[in-house]
């Protein structure tokens, strides 16, 4: 009998769809004369369609971020691609196509560090639709349009970043993002960077522009409450590689990976009730680094029913029957 | 009975800006007695580790701290110079900072940060030293002691290097530990951990403990009373169950509000608007302009902390208004 590792659950509605197959991305870093290879995401596949909301979450270094940028097209991934309607986002030459490029935006983390510090906001909203060839005038009509969609007002666009706060900058990225009306959107921890009483705004913010235009989100974070509010799909990471994926009710309800059971532990809920009566047994250990992954399953160091097969042999992302994609020796499988 | 490990009455921090001078923190009150958690929370700018590190009289000139008592473990700190503060800071009264990489010295082994303070304080040879070192560092769950001792910062992970410096902070056996964000840069998973640990130190060493965060997950887990801080005031305080079960100022409701749950549906509950920076601080309540239920009387009246007596205490004339002003208070609902 030989195993196959399963295709991405099939969409069957209609609308764009965007595909990642396999992306995988190597970086080589010398230290002291030695290259070693740092595999910081490795064969990530991931399916989805305008409109939908999918969580990409793990610890820091996990690889959420460098697919998140692979899928806008900031980076070349090493081996895998991304395709838009079936058409690759790179052509032959390995170039982003202009086209496919506008239909892909990213939200950045920081709000701070990706707006440009001597540009006005409006300058720095308008700047996708100048470099697309939009008239001046009509650049203007459409970022008042755009920083109201985002709840700022129109006086606002006059300011440099540094004279606004967190929470009207994080606007910004996001009325910038929207500018050249993609049909998809990767939002790298966009919430992160805010203050607890800001971040319910950009989160509805978010969820509303993600319904209202139909959009195709991928949502990185490490907020898995959030996540669970707001994405339909979730991707759970580990190392460079999806260890659990599936329906966000399917996958937070009844995790199937030892690892996503894990997480969810860590998770301290605001009720002292709860917090104050549950034993909670933390993850023992660190994280590996994506320079030393461990043979066989990458969290056996850390997993607490890991067995002698954990070492041996890797285990592959396959169906469990419910909608769900599990890479565990011990995760459920459909009867066959 | 021992003293309380924290006795503050009425400290307020005023910084000197080039334009002027503004109110930082503003009448703040805080006991802790021995084996005590209490999380103080806000959001960047409500003053709270300000606050913190007032306590350690650990802010730069501009700042000018005032207090009608400001005792630590005991101490007078506003009556201390300079060379009696440092003999106290570390020993009786310690700190974990938010970002271990920026509180570890980067050239120095381990080791030899581990062993100076308490050969400092304490008084211990150089033998004595590292082998309490080596006892600390087992203590917070470092898994190879010696290893370690003998690492520097940058070869160790973010929590491994909060763990060190939590070593560090127990090492003169203070009895007090403040803990600014201690968990803040690192992961969930980490997080769980090193809360936790705290958690189980304190109890084992009934070491009174003041935890500075955002995150309400952690004050739930962390705390037996909680300090909501606003704009510089302590706008909620008392015990974590019935605070977080009862939330009696519209700012805590608010913030509990706005985290999504699996019980959340439909938009979140958000709070429009941005916390007052510190030249936007108005008469009145600080968080009337954002607040749903504001009367007039909060736009020009500071609310006071009322309910300190039942152990549970609000700022807000809507929800506990004073006794005194409850008539205008009555007049303003109408």
């Amino acid at each position: 009998m030989t195993i196959t590792e399963a295709p991405p659950v099939p969409a069957t509605e209609a609308g764009a769809l965007l595909r990642a197959d396999d992306l995988t991305q190597h970086f080589d870093v010398t230290v002291r004369g030695k290259t070693r290879t740092v595999k910081a995401v490795e064969t990530v596949s991931l399916e989805l369609r305008e409109g939908r909301c999918m969580g990409l979450v793990g610890e820091s270094g996990c690889g959420k971020t460098t697919t998140g940028r692979m899928i806008v097209g900031l980076d070349k991934p090493t081996s895998g691609e991304v395709v838009l309607d079936g058409v690759p986002l790179r052509g032959a030459a390995g170039r982003v196509d202009k086209k496919a490029r506008r239909r892909v935006q990213m939200i950045f983390q920081d709000p701070q560090s990706s707006l440009d510090p001597r540009m006005t906001a409006a300058q720095s909203v308008g700047e996708p639709l100048r470099v697309s060839g939009v008239s001046r005038r009509e650049t203007a009509a459409r970022v008042t349009a755009l920083l109201e969609r985002v709840g700022l007002d129109d006086e606002i666009g006059k300011r440099m970043p540094a004279a606004l706060s967190g929470g009207q900058r994080q606007r910004l990225g996001i009325a910038r993002a929207l500018a050249l009306e993609p049909s998809f959107i990767v939002a790298d921890e966009p919430t992160s960077a805010l203050d607890v009483s800001v971040r319910a705004q950009v989160v509805n913010l978010l969820r509303d522009l993600q319904r209202e235009l139909g959009l195709g989100m991928v949502f990185i974070s490490h907020d898995l409450s959030t996540v669970r509010y707001l994405c339909d799909d979730v991707a759970v990471m580990y190392l460079g590689r999806i260890v659990e994926q599936g329906p966000t009710e399917t996958v937070f309800g009844n995790p199937q990976h030892p690892y996503t059971r894990a997480l969810l532990e860590a998770v301290l809920v605001p009720d002292p009730v709860i917090e104050q009566s549950r034993t909670v047994v933390p993850l023992q250990g660190d994280l590996p680094t994506a320079a030393s992954v461990p043979s066989g399953c990458a969290f056996r160091t850390r997993c607490p029913m890991a067995a002698d097969i954990c070492a041996e042999e890797r285990p592959l992302l396959l169906a469990t029957g419910d909608q769900r994609l599990a890479a565990c020796h011990f995760a459920e499988r459909p009867e066959s | 009975m021992s003293a309380p490990a924290l006795d503050v009455h009425d400290l307020t921090v005023t910084m000197a800006l080039s334009d002027g001078d503004y109110p930082v923190v503003s009448g703040v009150d805080l006991r802790l007695e021995p084996g005590e958690r209490l999380a103080l929370v806000g959001e960047s700018g409500s003053g709270k580790t300000v606050t913190a590190l007032a306590l350690l009289r650990l802010l730069p000139q501009m700042a000018e701290i005032t207090a009608e008592r400001l005792d630590v473990a005991g101490h007078h700190m506003l009556e201390q110079d300079e060379r009696h503060l440092n003999a106290l800071r570390g020993d009786d009264v310690a700190m974990v900072f938010q970002d271990a990489m920026a509180s570890l010295n980067p050239v120095l082994r381990v080791e030899k940060q581990l062993v100076a303070p308490m050969r400092r304080h304490l008084g211990l040879s150089a033998a004595e030293a590292r082998a309490r070192a080596l006892e600390l560092l087992s203590q917070v769950g470092i898994p190879d002691p010696e290893r370690c001792l003998r690492a520097h910062p940058h070869e160790l992970s973010g929590g491994m290097r909060q763990r060190v410096m939590i070593a560090m902070a127990l090492s003169c056996r203070p009895k007090l530990l403040l803990a600014d964000e201690p968990t803040t840069a690192l992961d969930v998973t980490i997080q769980a951990q090193i809360i936790q640990l705290l958690v189980d130190l304190s109890d084992q060493l009934g070491l009174a403990c003041l935890l500075v965060t955002h995150d309400l997950g952690v004050v739930a887990r962390f705390a037996h009373r909680v300090a909501v801080m606003y704009a510089g005031r302590i706008v909620e305080e008392g015990p974590v169950h019935r605070v977080f079960a009862d939330p009696r100022h519209p700012y805590t409701r608010a913030l509990l509000g706005s985290i999504p749950s699996t019980k959340t549906s439909g938009r979140l509950p958000q709070i429009d608007g941005v916390p007052p920076g510190l030249r936007e601080r108005k008469l009145g309540c600080p968080f009337a302009p954002r607040c749903p239920d504001a009367i007039d009387m909060c736009r020009s009246v500071v609310p006071p902390l009322v309910g300190a007596d039942v152990g549970h205490a609000a700022a807000c004339h809507v929800t506990t208004p004073a006794p005194e002003l409850v008539p205008a208070v009555r007049a303003g609902l109408r």
